[in-house]
């Protein structure tokens, strides 16, 4: 190429086109090129930009900045006692909040904004059709994130060591406040990029961005707060001292429930940029199994170490609200496996019996869910037999959560009947199941007690039968009033609602296996199949 | 690359329908493309080439029907597909703080080409496209016709065997035409199989060995540039009435040259004659009277494809 023809160029812009497309002949070029050709391509590129960019440098920046006033503002104001008083905790509460601020807003939010202005400046297409998968792009979006999480790190871990060394904080509070920070942050930028990916649209990708900004803000003070508090209290130590074995298993039961969460929610989001003919639902499903399975075993070891059997009936709600949005989501899935997916439906019977409630449409997913939580309530039940008179408020909370699971046959079974009347290429399934699901609540819980009102001259009512729908009344009155009636109610409405949904999904748990295109096959059988040597079994 | 050594199609849609809402985008469209063809895909604004090229690049998912590259369906098999196909979309997206080889560089590694292969494609990329002057150059500075080059080098540089081209030449000027037909051919000539799209005749006839031309989501006409050229030739259908002997007329006309499709019947004669020109059309008239055939109305109607052509070119947006 000719040199002349540069207007102004210099040495250093060619050297850098070498770097980029020459082939490296230095052994530590060609090191260097092995190692990048190995890391998530979007991750080679948000490095190279944001090394470009001036928002990452100035954030950086003032946070190294912010770093360094407080400590000399922090060690100038307790000069004298310095010398002789622990003075490491409020230096680390402050060093805390400075990387919160990071950590919590600026890293999820830029990822977020990475994500949604891709398709924003429709690059996204592009790259969607290139060899990338969904996941990969959320995996580099995140692993990005990663990268400045531990270069933000990095930056204040001197200041960190230093208050370690100021004594008055212990090593393990040091260290469990720091990864509880650093889950968290991974956490709350897997829910920004699941958000940036629910919806291609401007006007609503711009509403959740405000959103999305403003659910940041609060978590960044919500834990501010709470960090604050976690290190005045000092319980920490307390805790691993006198009961090692406990705190070491919550520290386990959080981290091993937080991590599932986190691949759910990259699944899910990964699902939602995802070709339609794709199966996701397997892969997410799943994950749902063993995140309910998983919180259960983990709640089980903390009732059996606590003999309360209400921590039972407060699972059975945050596992029942949890399966409640899941199963929203799935009602709104199209009710039908893709010619792509049933290439990989279970061949034998007990697969097909035990798996096709994995595989995508709406019926089979609500089958799943309805399964899961009866599995819950049956283990509950036999869990509460077993401790027996161990356990306090014993049978009311086995009753509870078989009215939840009364309750999760019921809604989402009208709500997945619903859906099944829309047309099938309704853009925006997913939010308008979620929200089908709300208006549904609302009305099974507001129409009863207005005509109850109405009955009564809209003086005080009563729990009667007719309540029986009203989820948070019942489970108030659980140990109150007597719910016979509400039980026949809910029992009668769920097996009729589960039976319907179970005939209109026949045809899909019918479905067998496709055999792959003569064409599919075809390219995958390499051209001129070379003779593979079989190893010969001597004793044979 | 994968080898394909068959001679059945590269681009295969069959019976395809994409309707948003009432707009129906493509109603029933079939067309084939033959492996080292460039396909010209014509039609005006909101004919539905860009929704029938995002089916085929498996961005979109027809209603109805399929869409086959190189045997694998768009809708079943889109990972395939995708290997084999280059798509140059008619708005181009970028990222901030990047410059070109940077660009090409990030979708190579997408697709999956590493080490030395990377750099290799990398060079011809930029030495096909003529982009290697500017390699260094923000993207964001970049003229309209060198963004389009850098389009095209992205779609092309994990070497598919087939690319689709939406609207290259559109906002180009006469030079930067020239030469993205010259690249164009070029990649033909490489064996690769094209699909350009173009709201004008002109632009894609010189380059294409196959067009179709597409109107409110309906392809017209489809065929080799030979066979529509030919379709396309200027003519008139003439209507003639006598008073008798027209069955002799038709015998007499059948081997005057410029002459075809003639019914003749005893009171009608009805033709084609291949010419617009008013001069030629009296001639042909004054030779009929002179060979003392008792006509007693002459009529003439132009008819032409180009005219239909023009038509749909010109205006007619849904
Ligand atoms: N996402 C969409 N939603 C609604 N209508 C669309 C969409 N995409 C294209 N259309 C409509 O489909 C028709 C065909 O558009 P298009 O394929 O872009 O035409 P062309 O590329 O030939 O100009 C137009 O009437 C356009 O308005
Ligand atoms: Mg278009």
């Amino acid at each position: 190429m000719s040199q002349s023809s540069l207007t102004g160029a210099s040495a250093t812009e060619v050297t850098l086109q070498h770097r980029i497309c020459e082939d490296p002949s230095k052994l530590w070029e060609r090191l260097w090129l092995w190692v990048t050709d190995r890391i998530n391509p979007i991750v080679v590129k948000e490095v190279r930009q944001s090394l470009k960019s001036r928002q990452f440098t100035i954030s950086f920046g003032l946070t190294l900045l912010a770093a360094i006033s407080w400590t000399l503002f922090a060690v100038s104001i307790m000069v004298p006692r310095i010398y002789y008083v622990p003075a490491g905790l409020p230096l680390l509460t402050g060093f805390f909040c400075i990387l919160n601020l990071p950590l919590m807003v600026i890293i999820p939010f830029g990822a977020f904004r990475s994500l949604a202005s891709e398709t924003e400046d429709s690059t996204f297409e592009l790259l969607s059709i290139s060899a990338l998968s969904s996941i990969q792009i959320i995996y580099g979006k995140m692993a990005s994130a990663g990268v400045q999480i531990v270069l933000f790190l990095s930056a204040l871990a001197p200041c960190i060591v230093l208050t370690y060394l100021l004594r008055g904080v212990s090593l393990f509070t040091i260290l469990f406040v720091l990864s509880l920070t650093l889950l968290f942050s991974v956490l709350e930028t897997a829910l920004a990029l699941l958000f940036a990916s629910m919806s291609r649209s401007r006007m609503i990708q711009n509403l959740t961005s405000v959103l999305a900004l403003a659910g940041l803000l609060i978590g960044f003070f919500a834990w501010c707060s709470l960090i604050i508090s976690i290190l005045q209290e000092d319980f920490l130590d307390q805790a691993i001292m006198s009961e090692p074995g406990i705190t070491l298993a919550w520290t386990f039961a959080i981290a091993t429930i937080a991590g599932l969460l986190g691949s759910l929610i990259l699944r899910t989001a990964s699902a939602a940029i995802d070709f339609p003919s794709e199966n996701n639902s397997t892969t997410i499903r799943l994950r749902v199994f063993g995140l309910v399975s998983l919180s259960f075993f983990w709640a089980m070891y903390g009732i059996a170490a606590i003999k309360e059997s209400a921590a039972l009936l407060v699972l059975g709600i945050a596992i029942f609200i949890l399966l409640m949005f899941v199963g929203s989501l799935v009602s709104g899935e199209r009710g039908i496996i893709s010619p792509r997916a049933q290439r990989g439906l279970p061949k034998t019977f007990l697969g097909r019996v035990f798996l096709t409630w994995f595989y995508p449409g709406a019926g089979l997913g609500y089958v799943l869910i309805v399964c899961l939580f009866g599995a819950f309530t049956g283990t509950a039940a036999a869990f509460s037999l077993y401790f027996g008179s161990e356990l306090r408020n014993n049978v009311s909370a086995v009753l509870g959560c078989y009215l939840l699971l009364c309750y999760l046959a019921i809604y989402l079974g009208i709500n997945r009947l619903i859906m099944l009347l829309l047309p099938k290429e309704l853009s925006g399934r997913l939010v308008g199941s979620f929200a089908l699901l709300v208006v549904i609540l609302l009305l099974s819980h507001l129409l009863p007690l207005l005509v109850a009102f109405y009955a009564a001259n809209y003086r005080n009512i009563d729990y009667t039968a007719i309540q029986s729908f009203n989820i948070f009344w019942t489970l108030y009155e659980l140990d109150r009033a007597d719910l016979n009636a509400a039980q026949v109610v809910l029992t009668i409405t769920a097996i009729a609602v589960f039976g319907a949904n179970l005939i209109l999904c026949t045809r899909d748990v019918l479905l067998v296996r496709v055999a792959l295109p003569s064409r599919v096959r075809e390219d995958d059988t390499p051209v001129a199949p070379e003779a593979v040597a079989q190893p010969v079994d001597p004793f044979a | 690359m994968v080898a394909t050594v068959h001679t059945s199609p590269m681009i295969q849609l069959r019976r395809l329908f994409r309707f948003f809402g009432n707009t129906k985008a493509v109603n029933d469209v079939s067309f084939e493309v033959l492996p080292g063809q460039v396909f010209g895909y014509i039609g005006p604004n909101g004919a539905g080439k860009t929704t029938s090229m995002r089916i085929l690049s498996t961005l979109d998912l027809p209603d109805y029907g399929d869409a086959l590259v190189d045997g694998f369906s768009v809708v079943n098999d889109p990972d395939r597909v995708r290997k084999r196909l280059g798509f140059m979309p008619d708005n181009f997206g970028t990222y901030p703080n990047m410059n070109c080889v940077e660009y090409l560089d990030f979708f190579a590694r997408s697709y999956g080409i590493v080490g030395r292969d990377r750099t290799k494609a990398l060079r011809h990329t930029l030495a096909y496209t003529g982009l290697d002057k500017i390699a260094e150059k923000s993207i964001r500075g970049l003229s309209k016709g060198m963004r389009q080059r850098l389009c095209l080098g992205r779609a092309m540089i994990h070497d598919p065997s087939v690319l689709i081209l939406d609207e290259p030449a559109n906002g180009l000027d006469p030079r930067a035409r020239i030469e993205l037909r010259h690249m164009i051919r070029g990649l033909a000539a490489m064996g690769k199989t094209l699909l350009v799209s173009s709201h004008i005749l002109t632009e894609l006839g010189e380059m294409c060995d196959a067009i179709g031309i597409i109107e409110r989501g309906q392809l017209i006409i489809s065929g080799t540039v030979a066979d529509i050229k030919a379709q396309l030739r200027p003519h008139i259908d003439v209507l003639v009435r006598l008073i008798a002997k027209g069955e002799d007329l038709g015998l007499w006309l059948a081997d005057k040259p410029g002459i075809s499709h003639i019914q003749a019947s005893d009171l009608v004669v009805r033709f084609q004659f291949a010419s617009d020109q008013p001069q030629e059309q009296a001639q042909l008239l004054q030779a009929i009277v002179q060979a003392s055939f008792p006509v007693l109305e002459y009529s003439s109607e132009s008819r032409s494809l180009e005219d239909v052509f023009l038509q749909i070119t010109t205006g007619a947006v849904q």
